[in-house]
């Protein structure tokens, strides 16, 4: 215990000290509105929640809801970290492996740093918000929810802990590595195919009624009916009723209804699932100390590396040697082709590229029950450049933080003979083939699950997307040189996103969403459909100029700072 | 040939070079004419002030308050051309890790404005030189502390600088690899190049350095040829001039210059040999 206030006195010492620059004392800054924002959204969804418990107390199938809720939450909770790649709070145990600390201590330590996870502290409130519900509904009971409430939570922190050891350890391996983002796609497409599969004929139904004869044109689906042979939902619930998450839904309201024999299997598997998960976490962390995985780790680390290396030798010259490329400054060039070669060798990059496609792939999904038709509202044909919006806000981590994998490297930019406005647009280049790669998917799929692309919606997302694009490089640059934060290449933790960066990167996507919203609305009122066409050609004369301009003087600033950004990133 | 080639500016020249911190003054106005030609050594104990100098030579830090000329060129009117006159190996290195070396040296070679062609022969070259050949596919991430270093010493090289600043370049190097440097080093300033280098190694800064000087608390308290110093310790210290039979090191020489040993309570550290 001894050795654990010494760790968190270290760590409060760590931040005491860091506060010492004025950047960083913006950023605390920016951390505390980020914080107060999120816990009056987390107090929202409390209360929603307080109330829907208290009202669904005699509703036939408020059971199988609750059921249902707290499975979601615990995707929600074991997901999340993955898709933000944020696992840590920052405290990794592998720092205090040189000193004498106990395997005990260093599971409780792992426990305590995924309990103040972003993810969790999010989560505590809602659950807050049922469990008082819960009591106030069966007082009787509450040392019984008490005890079921906290294993969920333990269970779901251990949960989260584990499955970070081995998904980073799985992603040490190039070939797994590879395959997993495999899985992942798969697993992205899955959202829009098996809806398409299972309610098939629901949806064909829908659609026969709805459109017009021009969209019958439109691909038929395939008869194959997936429904079928699947299990039923009943089914589903009821297995789910005995796991961690349904235990707990259980708890909430139908508590009294079980027998006391029931009520005591309920703790006890509660109990077993935690205790059990606790252990495979304590395995985990012994066998990094103590046993082969740590050698294992680096040598399969290596290995992923180098063929790394190999991967990248010849597609990249596809896109250097091209003659376009004579167009640009030479340096940008160069420092584009590196920044290419950093986002595909990075796990961490690999994943938000995926985190934002998956969110886009998510609405066609929506979107496909509704299918616009002749009928449908104007704001329908601008679905997709919304979605490209969307997917830009995801990646506006790349933009406002474009320094952070750099590490020592970045000296380099201040040792070579260039000007600082040549190594932001290498970066901006970067950001833009990420980002058109990125709407070109969103585009394919739309186009496929959603309704057929003409002419007018293409331009009108070109144009939303480069307008959108650019707005968020001129801010993101500044962004990157102001509040550069230093990120670990090779983890999936410690990601240090600036708190004061994404409230500001928030700001101006309600500024861009209201720029962008111009046209269509202009067009709308006026019944002039090709109206959007000059309206946006003029906001992008206006943002290109405007991205000229603060290239210039966010290249000076990236020169005067070199000793801020030096002390922040090594 | 550029303008900085046809006059005889020196190779570095500082004046009044001053540096502030927050509550403290890491470099005080300190003044250096390097001639060009020179294997120049510039010592001082830990936290002197000779990082934060050759950061502000090659423009990883700005000075509070002097002029900086490299080659007759004013590093504040004209960084980019300065850079382009000169290598670093900066303290800590400044690699893209993720990238093999092979690419890492390409990169900085047309980044110094070569040819794609020439900066992948001399890359070649480069790496061949310093037996880095073995495993083209590595990362840098994955190299040895001292294989970083010949990178990084190959990376200051790709483009024939005719100033090179080096800080502590032989650091973590095996013996065979800082043999082989040291020559090529040599060979550099025989052709005309400056070399600007801090160790912490004296026998290596005596070995090759022609000039030294020494920084303590942010000032330069001696500066010259090695045997200037030595005559230079012998005018303030008598005891010395008598057994001046035997020639001073130049470990000796840094002692006595940056204040020698402090007295210290016999008592300390007695738990250490107990």
């Amino acid at each position: 215990m001894e050795k654990l206030t010494l760790i968190f006195n270290l760590q409060w010492l760590l931040f005491k000290n860091s506060l010492r620059s004025q950047t960083s004392k913006i950023e605390l800054i920016g951390r505390i509105i980020f914080f107060i924002g999120s816990a009056i959204v987390d107090v929202g969804i409390a209360v929603v929640l307080f109330i829907a418990t208290l009202s669904l107390y005699n509703r036939p199938n408020a059971n199988t809801g609750f059921i249902l809720l707290f499975s979601a939450i615990t995707l929600y909770w074991q997901m999340m970290p993955l898709l933000t790649a944020s696992f840590g709070g920052g405290l990794s145990i592998s720092n205090f492996r040189r000193y004498p600390v106990s395997d005990n201590d260093l599971l409780l330590l792992d426990l305590i740093s995924g309990a103040t996870d972003i993810t969790s502290l999010s989560i505590y409130l809602p659950l807050l918000g049922i469990f008082i519900a819960s009591v106030i509904l069966n007082p009787f009971y509450s040392p019984i929810i008490i005890i079921i409430f906290l294993l969920f939570i333990l269970f779901n922190i251990a949960l989260s802990r584990y499955l970070q050891r081995v998904i980073e350890k799985l992603l040490a391996h190039r070939r797994i590595k590879e395959f997993l983002v495999f899985i992942a796609m798969l697993f992205l497409l899955s959202f829009s195919i098996i809806p398409i599969l299972v309610f098939r004929q629901e949806i064909k139904e829908k659609h026969t009624k709805q459109v017009s004869p021009k969209e019958q044109t439109i691909k038929t689906l395939p008869k194959f009916s997936l429904k079928e042979k699947l299990p039923s939902s009943q089914q589903v619930v009821q297995v789910l009723s005995w796991s961690p998450p349904g235990l707990v839904g259980r708890s909430v309201i139908n508590l009294p209804k079980e027998s006391f024999i029931k009520q005591l299997l309920m703790v006890f598997l509660s109990i077993l699932f935690s205790g059990l998960i606790i252990l495979l976490v304590k395995r985990k962390i012994n066998y990094e100390f103590y046993g082969s995985e740590a050698k294992f780790l680096l040598a399969n680390e290596t290995t992923a590396n180098n063929s790394n290396a190999n991967i990248s030798r010849d597609f990249s010259h596809i896109i250097f040697d091209n003659k376009l490329m004579n167009l640009l400054p030479l340096h940008s060039v160069m420092i584009f082709e590196k920044e290419i070669k950093y986002f595909y060798r990075s796990s961490k990059t690999l994943l938000i590229f995926i985190t934002g496609t998956m969110s886009t792939v998510f609405f066609p999904f929506i979107f496909q029950a509704q299918r616009p038709t002749e009928n449908s509202s104007f704001f329908a044909q601008f679905m997709l450049p919304g979605l490209n919006f969307y997917s830009l806000m995801i990646l506006g981590q790349f933009f406002a933080n474009s320094f952070g994998f750099d590490s020592h490297g970045v000296k380099t930019f201040f040792l070579m003979p260039t000007e600082g406005k040549n190594v932001l647009l290498g970066k901006n280049l970067a950001v833009a083939l990420i980002t058109l790669l990125q709407t070109t998917f969103t585009a394919i799929l739309f186009h496929y699950l959603v309704y057929p692309i003409n002419s007018y919606i293409l331009l009108n997302t070109i144009f939303c997307s480069t307008i959108a694009l650019l707005a968020y490089i001129i801010l993101g640059n500044f962004l990157s040189i102001f509040y550069p934060q230093k990120m670990d290449f090779s983890t999936l933790s410690d990601t240090n996103y600036s708190k004061m960066g994404l409230l500001l990167l928030a700001l101006m996507q309600g500024f861009v969403f209201c720029m962008l919203a111009v046209a269509p609305v202009l067009a709308w009122y006026s019944k002039l459909a090709w109206i959007t066409f000059p309206v946006f050609a003029i906001e992008l004369i206006v943002i290109l100029s405007l991205y000229k301009i603060s290239l210039k003087y966010a290249g000076k600033f990236f020169e005067k700072r070199v000793e801020e950004f030096l002390q922040t990133l090594l | 040939m550029s303008k900085s080639d046809n006059d005889l500016s020196p190779a570095v020249s500082i004046v009044g070079l001053t540096k502030d911190f927050e509550s403290m003054r890491a470099v005080n106005n300190i003044n250096l004419n390097i001639a060009r030609g020179l294997f120049y050594g510039f010592l001082g104990p830990n936290g002197a002030g000779k990082s934060t100098t050759i950061k502000m030579l090659t423009g990883l830090m700005s000075p509070t308050a002097g002029r900086i000329e490299i080659l007759g060129i004013d590093f504040s009117k004209n960084p980019v051309e300065v850079k382009r006159q000169i290598g670093v190996v900066p303290e800590n290195l400044a690699l893209f890790d993720r990238l093999t070396a092979s690419e890492y040296l390409n990169f900085v070679g047309r980044m110094y404005g070569l040819s794609r062609e020439q900066a992948a022969k001399r890359t070649t070259e480069l790496l061949e030189f310093m037996e880095l050949t073995n495993n083209p596919r590595k990362l840098i991430v994955d190299f040895s502390h001292g294989m970083k270093k010949k990178v990084a010493l190959a990376a200051a090289l790709i483009h024939s600088p005719k100033v090179l600043f080096l800080d502590e370049p032989f650091e973590g190097v095996d013996a065979i690899a800082s043999k082989t440097m040291k020559d090529m080093l040599q060979a550099m300033i025989s052709h005309g190049a400056t070399i600007f280098l801090t160790s912490h190694v004296l026998d290596i800064v005596e070995k090759l350095c022609t000039d030294i000087s020494i920084i303590n608390r942010g000032t330069i308290v001696a500066q010259g040829s090695i045997e200037e110093l030595r005559a230079g310790v012998f005018a303030n210290s008598e005891a010395l001039a008598q057994a001046s039979g035997k020639k001073l090191t130049l470990e000796e020489l840094f002692i006595e210059i940056v204040g020698g040993r402090p007295q210290r309570s016999e008592n300390l550290l007695s738990w250490l040999v107990e």
